[in-house]
Order: structure tokens, then sequence, then C-alpha cells
């Protein structure tokens, strides 16, 4: 073990530990505490560094089982109702704190990174990791996810490992940003759809194509249209691939905006399904199946942020 | 990939013949997506299901629909057969429902029981009702014109 780390607030900086106590709902009280987002596109769901970068410069700790919090400043606090409306007024959001062991993980309670992980991503990647525990700056944190039998599944990007504990094996992968909208894009999409036993249950009956048409914005470095075609069955997603805008225009949904929105819906700063009522997706497709659907294409707009990308605008 | 062409797979078919006159028109020349979405959405329910199409052909009633989380909403003005569809709230409205756009889709998830009642006890009523209670659910004119309310959602309702 080279690195133990625990982030008691979601989205906060952690700590580094020399021990930990392992549960079944991961480290004792790793993301034990979140901040809850109650702004109207996303009421209800938990604060993190994609809505708020600052949010990382506040570490948390716990001090024989009491939750302090480092500000930038060095001065240690509680996390109580002043500090929350402290974080809300610095966010321009509304905020509250919700304590719940255990539910304040985006995909697993326990996430594992081992030197051989380490190594083969620094080879893939081209670039050393100095912090192997705090995978987290230029590229996205590593995934893990449990893999049920004992068959070792590789990550989307062939890079991987398998820890074996006691009752369970954990598969390991690193996923790098990928170009928005690429076939790179594509495959890790396709991976997180099909990893989603949400979107697997809600999914179930679901035998159309499906067509994302993405308009060039020229002016934000993304000047020809794409199109995504996406052959979703039952529950599975058989297959995605970037095209042109002509080939998803073909499918028997078609969802059609410009990549701003698109890149929108995929940091989660527009919901699809507000943003189809108001026209900022434009839908094509016989709407009472879509609404049928509605649960399954939410899980599918998650799937998307998921994905770790590099926006043409940005880079 | 599935042939998009018809017939190989398993779909609604909504045939719409030229001289079939159109069941749903828009007060506004430039209706909003939402006012075009639900009259979309209650066409192409009334068109492909007869029992929708019975509740359709006897309803009168005017039913506003506010999405609270995108400021947006609209008057369904329901006249026996016809449906004209307002953007906004427009005049005195039979029933007016406002609730946020997960909501507004919840109610077209309910489920239809016995004796044309909606279904409270699923996962999706079961959630529709915890909003009414909550208040996070509104619908003013309810208590009065339940039967007209019960009509609307079977018209509205996807399944």
């Amino acid at each position: 073990m080279v690195e133990l780390w625990r982030y008691p607030v979601k989205s906060m900086a952690g700590e580094s530990l020399d021990s930990c106590e392992v549960g079944e709902k991961g480290l004792d009280g790793d993301r034990r505490w979140a901040l809850v987002d109650w702004t109207p596109n996303r009421a209800g769901k938990p604060l993190t560094i994609r809505e708020e970068e600052r949010l990382m410069t506040y570490r948390a700790r716990l001090a024989a089982g009491v939750l302090e919090i480092v500000a930038p400043t060095g001065e240690v606090r509680t996390l109580d109702e002043g500090m929350v409306s402290h974080l809300a007024t610095e966010a321009s959001r509304p905020l509250t704190l919700r304590e719940l062991e255990g539910a304040n993980f985006d995909d697993s309670s326990v996430l594992l990174v081992n030197l051989a992980t380490v190594a083969a991503f620094e080879a893939e990647a081209g670039m050393r990791v100095d912090r192997p525990g705090r995978m987290t700056s230029q590229y996205t944190p590593m995934y893990i996810s449990r893999v049920s039998g004992s068959s070792w599944r590789p990550g989307s990007r062939g890079v991987g490992n398998v820890v074996a504990g006691p009752s369970s094996r954990y598969s390991i992968g690193a996923n790098m940003a990928v170009k928005a909208f690429s076939s790179e894009w594509a495959e890790q999409f396709k991976d997180q759809v099909n990893q989603s036993s949400v979107y697997k249950t809600a999914a179930k009956g679901w035998k159309w194509t499906v067509g994302l048409v993405i308009e060039a914005e020229p002016d934000k470095n993304f000047p020809d249209a794409r199109g995504v075609v996406m052959d979703l069955f039952d529950g599975e997603a058989r297959d995605i691939k970037v095209g042109s805008a002509g080939d998803a225009q073909k499918c028997d949904f078609v969802i059609t905006a410009p990549y701003s929105r698109w890149k929108q819906v995929a940091t989660k700063e527009l919901d699809a399904t507000k943003g189809m009522l108001q026209g900022k997706l434009k839908l094509k497709g016989d709407l009472p199946t879509i609404v049928r659907y509605t649960k399954a294409s939410q899980e599918m707009t998650e799937c998307t942020t998921r994905v770790p990308v590099e926006w043409p605008d940005e880079s | 990939m599935h042939d998009p062409g018809p017939g190989r797979m398993a779909r609604r078919i909504v045939k719409v013949s030229a001289k079939q006159p159109r069941l749903v028109a828009y007060a506004s020349k430039a209706p909003s997506a939402f006012a075009e979405m639900l009259g979309g959405l209650i066409e192409a329910n009334v068109l492909a299901r007869p029992e929708k199409k019975k509740d359709f052909d006897v309803l009168k009633a005017r039913v506003g629909i506010w999405v609270t989380d995108i400021d947006e909403g609209v008057t369904l003005v329901f006249d026996a057969g016809t449906l004209t569809v307002y953007n906004g709230l427009e005049g005195e409205r039979t029933i007016t429902i406002r609730a946020e756009a997960e909501t507004v889709m919840s109610l077209s998830n309910l489920k239809i029981g016995v004796l044309g009642l909606p279904v409270y006890y699923d996962g999706v009523g079961r959630g529709v009702a915890m909003k009414l209670l909550r208040g996070r659910l509104q619908i003013d004119g309810m208590v009065p014109n339940i039967a007209t309310l019960n009509r609307v959602t079977r018209i509205f309702s996807v399944q």
C-alpha cells in the first residue's frame, strides 16, 4: 500500500491516512457528507467541482470522529450551518448538507489504484504520475468497478489489472479524457451505458435507434456537424458510432442541438428533459414512446456526464 | 444496426390521412416548444388509442399546465373532439397543474387501471402522490373536477 486517501465531504480535498477500516459502504467516513444543490435545474443533486471548482480548495478531515474543514485560508472550521451558508454564498447556489454514509458516491464506494495500473497508465498516456493515490489533475480519477465472477474485464482503454479481495474481485481501469464526439468518446459512452444497471432496467423493451445531431459551431472550434448513431436494444447499447449528421437523421428518434447545447447537457448545466420542453434540444420521433422511456433517457444523459471529455472550445 | 426501413421493428404506427381534420390546433403562430410537445403527445395518443379518442371526443375543459422549473406553461382547451393549445396560462381554467418538468413527465407516465382510474400504487403513481402531498405538485380545481382530471390524465398518459 503506497497511499490511502479519504474524502469525508464529496468533492472537497481529502486526507491521507495510515490506516482505515473498510466496510460495505467503503472507507469509514469516506464521502459521508455532501453538499446538495437546490438550484432549479439541479435540485437534490450533490454539488461537485463541475459546478464549483473552489470546493477542491477546502480540505475535509475527520479528527477523532469529528468533521473539520480546512479553508483555503488555513482556518479550521466545522461544517455547520454557518459554513454551509458561506459555501452557498461563494457558489451562488442554495445548498444544504447531507450526511448519509454510502450514498454520496458516483460509481463505486471503493477506488483502488494499484502500481501495475499506474505503470500501464503511464505507458499508455506517455506521462508520469507523481502521486498515484491522487490521480486527479490532468485526467479523471481512475475508476474501479466490481466484477462478478472471476474473469478480468478490461477497462474501455484496455488499461487494467485485478485485485482479489476475500470475497470479490475488482476491475481497475483508467479513463483518459477523449475528444468530444469522437470515436473514442462513443466507445466510452457505450461502456458507461452498458455498465449502468439503472439504464438496463429503465430501457427494457426499447427497440429503436437514436440519432444525436451535433450542429456545427465554428466559433466554438467545432466546424463540422456530426452525428451519433446509437443502436439501443432492450436495455443494452449494442453500438454507438460517430458519423455524419445525415447518418443520425435516419434514426427512429433524432435529437438535434448545436454543439454548445450538447456540451451543456454533458456537463449537467442543462437537464435534457427540460431542454426538450424548452426547445433547446429538438426532438423528432414518436413522442409517446420517448415519454414512456423518460427515465432511460435521463440515465443516458447521466452516462454522457461520466465520460471525461476534452472540449474543442477549451483546448 | 437496426434497419430504419418500415416493417422490421416494433413501433407505433400513426397514420394521419390528408382528409382527416387535425385534432390539435395552436392558438399562436409561433407555438412554444412545450406547447408543440404537449399538443403532439396528445394527438399521437388519441390517434393511436381508441379509448383515449373516446375521452377526447367528450372532454370539454380548459386545463393549464405550468412547469415551475422552466417558467413555461400552456393552456389546453379541449372542446369535445378538438384541442387548442395556447402558449402560457390563458383565461379561466377548469384545472391548473403546477409542477417541475420531471413531475409533468411522470404524470404522462401514470398507468391507467380498472374503471379508467390512474394507478397511484405503483412506483410512478406513488411518486406523483408524494409530490402532491408535499406540495411539489399543485392542482388547482382538483376537488370539484376530479372526473375531468381523471379524463385528462387518461388522454395525457402514454401508458
